[in-house]
Order: structure tokens, then C-alpha cells, then sequence
């Protein structure tokens, strides 16, 4: 059997289940398998649950505790599982398999599902660059690109995404006139430091 | 991406020009560029100094950087934290948040005009 597994929001597979016990799972990573509807967890698939030590390793007490006793009862189980797959993959169209769903980490990561459009990218600040400018030529312009930079964070996190971005021009409007007025003083600069 | 090596390159080629005439030229004994806010109004503003505390600290001279201008060698790896943080640490989001804060801000430009009253007052 073929499984795909995500590790680090990354899709793997197909994999043989050789293959994947050798990867670095957790009980958390989403695996799929042919006959699964959706992706599971690993710790939810019988065949790994050996790989999880914690929670494991009390079930294989149990299983061994058990084993003498009612090793009927492990048959069971896995005829039940067996006939489960099976049915699932009964219920399926002659064309499987379907590519595998798109796995639940990437979802969260890419759409919000509140149904409002997802935020837009967060404008440059020009923080750094308009502090720099205070020091380094241009104290007044400096001071106002500051202004401007400094409302560009504070706006973004209050949802003001559109002001945010005006401000985010407005210090970069700031810091351009500051760097011309920096490099059109030069030469007067000069002039002054001869006489 | 190849315009962002670009435009390293280009920065890294004018920082390197200006700090190799910085090492080689002493601005205190040089023809090198007054501040015109020095010259119109006789203060000092949080960034003079700055160029003779540059070719200190190039010489190594910790103590003369930090006689020309004190609160330079405090801001100057602040801000290229907050560059740094603003073009290549999108994966360290509370650091950014942090450094953009008001609070921060605020503290920063408090300080550097602290600086400025306190120099002119104190002529230091």
C-alpha cells in the first residue's frame, strides 16, 4: 500500500509503510493511505502506532497483558480493519486514486475561514533607514520620515491596512527628500569646510 | 532575487568606498563635509560627530568613538538590527513587532533627543 504523509508542511509520497516508519513522524503528522477519505493523523493509523512511544508504549503492555488471554480478540480487530478498508475502497469509482486532499496544515496556512479576504502584505516601515537619515544628514526631514514610519506598524495591526500603506509612502516620500536634500547639501558642505 | 543580489552588491560596494576613505582620511583634519545645521545654528544635533567616530571605530579606537559621539555606538547596531529585521527577518515576526512598536520608537527618538539637549547643554 502507497501512503503520502506531511512533514514540515511538505507533501510526501507515495512511500511504502517501510519507508515512512523510517521518517521522523508524530502522532500529529497527517498520513493518508488509499481508502482513507481524508488525511488522519499518524497516531490514529493501527499500522504505526507502535512508533509513538509515550502513548505506545502503554498500549503494547496492554496488548501484551492481553496476548496469552484473548489473542482472538487481536484477530478481530484486524478483520474488522481489513473489512473496513475494503468496503471503503468498494464504495470508491474504478478510477482510484484520487490525488490526496490538500493536507489541513497548508489550509490553515493559506485561507482564512471567516470568508473574509485574506490581510494584504504588510507595507515596509522604513524605520531604520529614516533613523539613519536623523544621524546622518538630515535631522527635520529625518524626524518626519520617523513620524510617518513609526504609524506604519501600529495602523497594519489595527486592520487600517490602507493607512497603513499611506503612511509606509508618506516616510518613503520623507526619506527620498532626505537623501536629496543630504546629496544636494554635499557640495555647500564642502564650501563650509573650506572656509 | 537577482535584483535583491543586486542591490546588496551595490550597497555593500558604497559602504566599503566610504569606510575606505573614512580609514584613510582623518574628517577632524580633512576637507570633509560640515553639517550644515552645525553651521546655521551653532548645535549640535544626535548625529555630530558621527564621521569622526567612524574613522575611530575604524581604527579601532573604541574610547575616541565614544568621545565624539556617545549615543552613536548604541543606536548604529540598533539600526541595522531593525534593517536586518525588516528585509531579511520575516521569519522572526516578534522581534519586528517589537522593534516597530510605538513603544520602541518613541524610546529611541526620546533618547536621541535627549542626547541632543544634553551635548549642547553639556557640550560633550
Amino acid at each position: 500500500m502507497n501512503y503520502w504523509v506531511v512533514i514540515d508542511r511538505r507533501k510526501m509520497g507515495p512511500l511504502s509503510l517501510e519507508d515512512l516508519r523510517r521518517l521522523p513522524l508524530d502522532e500529529n503528522s497527517y498520513v493518508w493511505h488509499r481508502g482513507l477519505p481524508a488525511w488522519v493523523k499518524a497516531g490514529e493509523l493501527e499500522e504505526l502506532a507502535d512508533l509513538f512511544v509515550p502513548s505506545a508504549a502503554d498500549e503494547a503492555e496492554v496488548l501484551e497483558a492481553s496476548a496469552g488471554s484473548s489473542a482472538e480478540g487481536v484477530t478481530e480487530d484486524n478483520d474488522e480493519a481489513a473489512a473496513n478498508g475494503d468496503s471503503q475502497e468498494e464504495s470508491r469509482p474504478a478510477a482510484f486514486p484520487p490525488p490526496p486532499p490538500p493536507p489541513r496544515p497548508n489550509d490553515f496556512r493559506n485561507a482564512r475561514y471567516d470568508g473574509r479576504p485574506a490581510p494584504p502584505a504588510k507595507p515596509p516601515t522604513y524605520l531604520g533607514w529614516s533613523i539613519a537619515s536623523i544621524i546622518c544628514c538630515c535631522l527635520l526631514t529625518g524626524i518626519v520620515a520617523v513620524i510617518y514610519a513609526a504609524k506604519v506598524t501600529p495602523l497594519y495591526d489595527m486592520g487600517r491596512y490602507e493607512e497603513a500603506r499611506r503612511a509606509s509612502e508618506k516616510a518613503e516620500i520623507w526619506l527620498i527628500v532626505s537623501i536629496t536634500v543630504g546629496i544636494v547639501a554635499l557640495p555647500f558642505q564642502f564650501l563650509m569646510a573650506m572656509f | 532575487m537577482n535584483r535583491n543580489i543586486k542591490i546588496t552588491a551595490i550597497v555593500a560596494a558604497c559602504l566599503a568606498a566610504a569606510m575606505a576613505v573614512y580609514w584613510l582620511f582623518d574628517p577632524a583634519a580633512n576637507l570633509f563635509p560640515r553639517c550644515p545645521f552645525y553651521v546655521v545654528t551653532g548645535l549640535k544635533c544626535p548625529g555630530c560627530g558621527a564621521q569622526r567616530a567612524v574613522h575611530a571605530l575604524l581604527h579601532g579606537d573604541l574610547r575616541g568613538a565614544w568621545n565624539q559621539n556617545a549615543v552613536l555606538l548604541l543606536v548604529v547596531p540598533v539600526i541595522v538590527l531593525m534593517l536586518w529585521s525588516e528585509y531579511r527577518a520575516r521569519r522572526h515576526p516578534r522581534l519586528n513587532a517589537f522593534l516597530t512598536s510605538t513603544g520602541f520608537v518613541m524610546a529611541l527618538v526620546a533618547l536621541l533627543a535627549g542626547w541632543m539637549v544634553v551635548r549642547n547643554v553639556a557640550g560633550c
